[in-house]
């Protein structure tokens, strides 16, 4: 697998959701996605922090949570698992229910270019 | 007198410290075949369940306890840490399999002290962990604690990552860092 394949598994993942979304993709709607307080107070920036060139910290234990984006923390997008874990994990706490593909296509292509 | 040892004072010198060197050497080999083998936790299971917060050791809870943690991940302590079904069931097998039990002695085995029929869900909730933490509950009485005030081990346990709780090897003036 080169290093060029892994660095891309984001843009994979965009295509797939193409076919189950309603809108094309942009990065607007991305960010309005991952901003957006939620009726419980909530949002992606809750532990993700305000900017993601930067760590946050995880809300109840302070755990230092990395930088989401890729260009300060390559690492990031790299893993279908781990975005798959973490669309679960994370979309159910902040909004109640997991993120529809039209929201992970959106949220994707955002973080993909900060 | 003589400078040199006599046939007896030599068979009793030699005697003597061949006792000592024995019990020495013995001693020493026996305390290293008996040590325990360092603390050395499953990579899966670091990565799934300490992203958020420290990877308590498995031998810290008992098997009932893991399995309730784990049939609750959609609202684990108010937070979700959900997970395919196959990371599921393996982490859940390594924790039954490594899990603090009666019959299995561990250096965490005084956990197991009066340990209710259901077993907590929180390791701070053991009454094995409130006897061992109980000078520090004097010290703090009176003081409004949050809930999970013990809950980062790591605060106060710097190499709790190791395994390690020694009471030798908590930071002076233990507490709390800002994070």
């Amino acid at each position: 697998m080169s290093l060029v394949y892994a660095t891309v598994i984001s843009d994979v993942m965009i295509e797939e959701y193409k076919s189950e979304a309603a809108r094309p993709f942009t990065i607007e709607a991305g960010f309005e996605t991952w901003t957006a307080v939620q009726p419980n107070g909530r949002s992606c920036n809750t532990c993700h922090g305000e900017s993601l060139r930067i760590a946050g910290s995880h809300q109840k234990t302070g755990k230092r949570i990395e930088a989401m984006a890729p260009s300060v923390n390559p690492d990031r997008l790299t893993s279908r698992k781990k975005i798959n874990k973490w669309f679960l994990r994370n979309c159910k706490w902040t909004y109640g229910r997991e993120c529809t593909a039209q929201e992970k296509g959106d949220i994707l292509l955002w973080l993909s270019q900060l | 007198m003589d400078e040199h040892l006599n046939k007896t004072q030599r068979v009793i010198g030699s005697g003597l410290l061949g006792t000592v060197l024995l019990f020495g050497v013995g001693g020493i080999v026996v305390y290293g075949l008996e040590a325990e083998p360092a603390y050395q936790p499953d990579a899966l299971y670091v990565e799934e369940c300490g992203a958020c917060h420290y990877a308590y050791p498995p031998g810290l809870l008992p098997a009932a306890s893991w399995a309730g943690i784990m049939r609750g991940l959609e609202d684990h302590f108010e937070d979700n840490a959900e997970t395919d079904d196959e990371t599921a069931a393996y982490v859940s097998k390594y924790l039954a399999e490594n899990a603090l039990q009666l019959g299995r002695p561990s250096k965490w085995s005084m956990l197991l002290r009066n340990m209710p029929t259901e077993p907590p869900l929180r390791i701070t909730d053991l009454p094995g962990f409130v006897q061992a933490h109980e000078s520090e509950l004097e010290l703090l009485e009176g003081v409004d604690l949050s809930v999970g005030f013990f809950s980062p081990c790591e605060d106060c346990h710097r190499q709790a990552d190791q395994g390690l709780f020694d009471k030798e090897l908590l930071s002076k003036g233990y507490g709390p860092t800002s994070r």
